[in-house]
């Protein structure tokens, strides 16, 4: 399981919901699709599409190195056990003080509707440690969600600026 | 205080990355390379040098004007002094986020390893503050990096292509 979080393209995204559906059937206890469609309204998703005039953007948690959700928790719920790696919620220390939910500059945790615990991205952990992809991601019809390294990614755009530098100049 | 910004020759790259190492070393706590080796947690690079094929060119952040970055930090840990100022993080306030990351369309912003923060290039401020130039700049062995004000690399950049033109028309007239 290596390091890596999720990447968004903006231009891809056509707001689809598909993300929201897998991560919330991901999320439940049916692995079938075809027994969680007909429970959808009781199953909750981590993800959010959110629209804004020709703009649309699936958000999930940043899963952020120095998070205030970790820092404000009074019952240490939420911990983040590695550089890289994603923060997660333990349901049953959660007491529901919402705290975590006001101090989010991002706006992505929820209450889960039976236990009243707070609920968020987990990065689908348990996925990864088989060797998958996140939900979001390998659902996204037009890959506008990728599960990358940070290097990986930041490397991916310095290759593109260098190509495209000297596709201008050219070599003297 | 010396005013300038980092310029990339690309084409006299050797891709040799000294730039990468005096960077980690300027940043690093003793400042001196062999001190530098053993300190834990290790300096890191900000200036990136990559190869595509025989191409290859060093990659810094380019302190842009409009910063993508700038505006989609959510804690205002990225800053500016003033509009002449670098772009420079404060590493209390940072979350880690990584929505600069995001962001950047250069590529040029990483994960720290020691704080729990992101680290770029900050221009060498401190250095500049004493009048030396930043540590890739000083360093690079084919000054394919150039420390300059913007108005003085446009100078340069027009007696180039003046010195191009005329090495044309000479050629022509012959």
């Amino acid at each position: 399981m290596s390091g890596g979080y999720i990447v968004v393209e903006v231009n891809k995204c056509l707001a689809c919901k598909t993300c929201e559906i897998e991560c919330a059937i991901a999320h439940s206890e049916f692995k079938d699709k075809k027994d969680a469609v007909f429970k959808l309204h009781s199953l909750q998703h981590r993800v959010f599409v959110e629209k804004m005039k020709e703009f649309s953007i699936p958000l999930q948690c940043r899963h952020c190195e120095d998070a205030p959700c970790v820092k404000i928790c009074p019952t240490k719920a939420i911990e983040k056990r590695e550089i890289e790696g994603p923060v997660v919620i333990n349901e049953s220390l959660c007491i529901g003080c919402k705290r975590c939910l006001l101090i989010c500059p991002f706006g992505v945790i929820s209450i889960n509707h039976q236990s009243r615990a707070s609920i968020k991205c987990d990065l689908c952990i348990g996925r990864l440690k088989e060797g998958l992809s996140p939900a979001c991601v390998s659902g996204c019809p037009t890959k506008a969600i990728k599960y990358i390294s940070i290097d990986e990614y930041n490397k991916l755009k310095r290759r593109r600026v260098i190509k495209e530098y000297y596709e201008r100049v050219g070599k003297k | 205080m010396k005013k300038g910004f980092v310029f990339i020759y690309g084409d006299k790259c050797l891709a040799c990355k000294t730039c990468e190492l005096s960077c980690a070393v300027s940043h690093s706590n003793s400042k001196e390379l062999f001190k530098s080796i053993n300190e834990m947690p290790k300096s890191q690079y900000r200036i990136n040098v990559d190869t595509i094929g025989e191409f290859s060119m060093p990659l810094n952040c380019r302190h842009c004007k409009e910063s993508p970055c700038l505006k989609v930090c959510p804690t205002s840990a990225l800053f500016r002094e003033n509009e002449d100022s670098p772009v420079l993080l404060d590493p209390d306030k940072c979350i880690g986020c990584k929505y600069c990351i995001l962001a950047c369309p250069f590529g040029v912003i990483k994960l720290s390893s020691s704080k729990k923060a992101v680290i770029k290039c900050d221009l060498c401020i401190e250095r500049l503050k004493i009048d030396e130039l930043p540590a890739c700049v000083s360093s690079c062995p084919t000054k394919a990096l150039k420390f300059k004000p913007v108005e003085e690399i446009t100078e340069i950049d027009r007696k180039d292509s003046i010195e191009y033109e005329w090495r044309i028309h000479s050629s022509r007239s012959k």
